[in-house]
């Protein structure tokens, strides 16, 4: 019987399903231990052989169309380093330590073994060729969602009591869920960190567009690149729902301070101001029709009380809503320049029975949500508009408001 | 941020060939017969009018295009040198505005045919506006402006100039002021916007303002053109106001060429007018009204939102264009309905200086709910107009109309018409 040339066989502990790690619905990583032995060699060196380990991830890019408008994961993989050199001796297990005790890291993973035996022979191994149990599937590490109640919760819990801007915590919270559900969908999954349904295993969603996760996070050239400034948002479903509460808060920030940038849009010399088109065109029309002049800036504070989708509507969470997925478009005169989900109804502001005692608090009546009844196109109003601006909102708005916070069917149309 | 479905659906259509559906020959055309045609997104496709074709499709060049969301648009305004020939773009640097609502802009060059980036410029203060932009061909300089806004950094002034010279296409330079250390100019008193110009007589024209060589200013008010002649003639337009009072209401609409458009019984939700519209043109630089024409088309001034206003004046301040529409109820949701102008595709041509009808155009299909104006041609013989799903090229000294099927998500918001 022929014997092979000495080389080292990597033998896991604990080898898990099909290679793959998971990292838990906690979260928390998952425990990857290793022995390594010489094999092929008599006497048996291994218990007096020092081996040293390498362990690298290859992030690959799941899901996301090739071509001009993927950023930046068209490549094979971004290897990670997971730290320096570990050394055992003999049959003493490895364990995978990250430099970050704290972090979440998940890929393709590749175990690299050496050892030098005592004739001077170095021996080189890696997974999963050189796995004791003959497999040439690679180790991975994946991710377990969560079930949705603990995403539901988490939001909860992570939405301050006192809200954004003015928003109640529980609308906010509630509408956060919602787009938890529409922003990592379509069904069966939503409210899901990874590939899977909730409960489920797999790699972390990443959209087409390089959004990342539950809260689809996204990254582009122009942003940092999470995978390597915060893989977090990538592999801990945690921190990519505070990352995602994050960005909201900015945006309901936006989005309170819109109708105060118009009542502060006094100038008359700058003909693209809000006063300048009262001035010369509202009020130009109640003059001829003998009505008083309207002599502030109507710009009443959004309506900030209901649910998405409550009728009247919460105007301030609406429009933080939108502008979570971009205040895209533009309109003229440029008030800013960004199209929000509300402009000023002029139609109201002409009217001769529109009494100009309410006008700084009517918010309901000045304010006029912006359909572009464009046939689903239509950047200029905002790449996420219906096909029929049905309801008169803008998809994006529609498809929260037409979720629930519970998911029960996952996003668009549950 | 969106979801994987839509976003591949839209992107992966959005460069797809467009389509010419329904043509007429467009023949008696200016040398300009090109058109670039830009969205807010950084897309942008290539059309060669005369022969109806496709010729180029992509993302402008130094332009933030990608995926995932924006604000505003990435490319926010542009301006032909037909001298190189080249086309100078403001464009915003980051997709999104930042926690404090500001985004930092740059002025790029842009070879024609191709849109390859010559040079590029960044704009040193970030701003919370989008820019004013304006080129002066004869001094090769681009004047970039912001408005002074309570948020924005720019300037204790009225607004805040800088101004670049496009004597190297390859270098876009600041130009300071003399004996200035930086490239900003604070501007004290009028903004000029980017639909400002230079009249022959040395004033500047701004909608309806006036700019004197002197920088003085002053706007057109529109109740001082209603004169008793002008009253009669559009007397079917007069409505009765809440004190029973009757009125007739004018208010601005374009202007060119040192010309101003103006429209009587705007036509709005709630106040509907009593019967059709009536145009005036006015001599901005000459100080006279040289035509009042009472038409059956109800109209619109603008109402902060595209559609709007429904009537034009071309480049040359020789014709007028009424666009006709009528009004649908639509749901709006919670048992309430809303109000919106259907454009029927009918633009009805008046001729400026007498107020005689010239001719009726059709666009076809019906532009519908969406339907809007986009552009002229410089030398005033074409109009572009959009709807969702179509871009419609008419002729206006022919009438020939061209309609080309958009690509899914493409919605036109500038044209720049070259001969290359």
């Amino acid at each position: 019987m022929s014997k092979g040339n000495p080389s080292i066989q990597i033998t896991l502990v604990s080898p898990p399903t099909n290679n793959q790690y998971l990292i838990t619905p906690t979260p928390s990583m998952p425990v990857i231990q290793a022995t390594a032995a010489v094999i092929n060699a008599t006497p048996d060196p291994t218990d007096t052989t020092t081996f040293t380990w390498y362990a690298a991830l290859k992030i690959l890019e799941n899901g996301g169309s090739a071509g001009a408008q993927e950023d930046d994961y068209d490549k094979l993989g971004f290897i990670v380093e997971t730290g320096p050199a570990v050394q055992t001796k003999g049959s003493q297990p490895y364990t995978l330590t990250f430099v970050d005790q704290k972090i979440f890291l998940g890929g393709e993973l590749t175990l690299t073994v050496t050892a030098t035996l005592a004739n001077g022979q170095v021996l080189t191994a890696t997974t999963p060729a050189n796995l004791a149990a003959l497999t040439t599937t690679p180790l991975e590490i994946y991710g377990t969602n969560p079930q949705r109640s603990a995403i539901q919760s988490y939001i909860i819990s992570n939405v301050p009591s006192s809200g954004y801007s003015t928003l109640q915590s529980t609308n906010a919270a509630d509408a956060l869920q919602r787009m938890a559900c529409e922003e990592s969908g379509p069904a069966p999954k939503g409210q899901t960190q990874f590939s899977g349904v909730p409960g489920g295993t797999g790699p972390p969603i990443v959209a087409s567009d390089n959004g990342i996760g539950i809260m689809q996070v996204t990254v582009t050239r122009f942003t940092p690149d999470y995978f390597v400034t915060n893989p977090g948002i990538v592999f801990n479903w945690q921190t990519n729902i505070t990352s995602g509460l994050s960005y909201f808060q900015e945006k309901a920030r936006t989005a309170y301070n819109y109708p105060g940038s118009l009542r502060t849009s006094t100038s008359m010399t700058n003909m693209n101001s809000y006063q300048y088109w009262i001035t010369n065109t509202v009020n130009v029309a109640r003059a001829a029709a003998q009505l008083a002049p309207i002599t502030i800036l109507p710009a009443p504070n959004f309506t900030n009380s209901g649910n998405i989708g409550s009728n009247p509507p919460n105007q301030l969470l609406e429009d933080a809503v939108r502008g979570y997925n971009g205040f895209s478009g533009t309109y003229t005169p440029q008030f800013g320049g960004v199209l929000h989900e509300f402009v000023p109804n002029t139609a109201y502001l002409v009217n001769p029975n529109t009494p100009l005692s309410t006008l700084s608090t009517d918010a309901k009546d000045v304010w006029m949500r912006v359909c572009s009844t464009d046939g689903g196109n239509g950047a200029l109003f905002g790449n996420e508009y219906s096909a029929t601006c049905a309801g008169i909102r803008p998809a994006y708005v529609n498809n929260i408001a037409a979720n629930t916070a519970q998911c029960p069917a996952g996003a668009n149309g549950n | 941020m969106t979801t994987p479905v839509r976003s591949t659906v839209f992107l992966s259509l959005a460069l797809t060939l467009i389509t010419v559906v329904a043509r007429a020959q467009i023949t008696n055309l200016a040398t300009e017969h090109i058109a670039y045609v830009f969205d807010c997104s950084g897309k942008f496709f290539r059309i060669d009018v005369r022969a109806g074709t496709q010729t180029q499709a992509g993302n402008v060049p130094g332009a933030q295009v990608g995926a995932g969301g924006y604000d505003g648009c990435l490319v926010e305004e542009l301006a032909l040198d037909p001298q190189r020939p080249a086309i100078y773009a403001v464009m915003s640097k980051q997709r999104r505005f930042g926690p404090l609502g500001l985004r930092q802009n740059k002025v790029v060059s842009l070879q024609l045919p191709d849109l390859s980036v010559l040079s590029s410029a960044d704009l040193p203060v970030p701003s919370d506006n989008v820019p004013n932009f304006r080129y002066d061909a004869a001094s090769h300089e681009l004047s970039v402006s912001y408005p002074a806004s309570p948020d924005s950094p720019v300037t204790s002034g009225d607004g805040l100039e800088y101004v670049l010279s496009t004597e190297d296409l390859k270098e876009l330079d600041f130009k300071a002021r003399f004996g200035a250390a930086t490239p900003e100019r604070v501007i004290w008193g009028p903004v000029l916007t980017s639909q400002a110009y230079f009249h022959s007589s040395g004033r500047i024209v701004d909608r309806d303002r006036i700019v004197d060589t002197n920088g003085s200013y002053f706007t057109v008010n529109p109740a001082s053109l209603l004169t008793e002649p002008i009253r009669r003639r559009f007397q079917s337009l007069q409505r009765t106001g809440a004190k029973n009072n009757k009125y007739i209401d004018i208010l601005f609409a374009d202007s060119a060429a040192g010309r101003m458009l103006f429209l009587a019984s705007w036509d709005i939700n709630g106040n509907p007018s009593p019967a059709g519209g009536g145009l005036l043109v006015y001599d901005a630089i000459n100080e006279k009204t040289i035509s009042a024409t009472l038409t059956p088309f109800r109209m619109a001034a603008n109402e902060l939102l595209p559609g709007t206003p429904t009537i034009h004046l071309s480049p040359n301040g020789q014709v007028v264009v009424v666009e006709e529409y009528r009004w649908e109820s639509l749901d709006a949701g919670g048992g309430r309905s809303v109000q919106q102008r259907f454009k029927t595709g009918k633009l009805v041509l008046y001729d400026a200086a007498s107020g005689s009808w010239l001719r009726t155009i059709d666009l076809s299909p019906a532009p519908g709910l969406s339907g809007r104006f986009v552009t002229f041609s410089p030398d005033s013989s074409l109009m572009y107009y959009a709807s969702g799903q179509n871009l419609y090229v008419a002729d206006l000294s022919g009438g020939q109309t061209i309609t080309i099927q958009l690509p899914q998500g493409f919605s036109p918001v500038r044209i720049i018409t070259a001969e290359h």
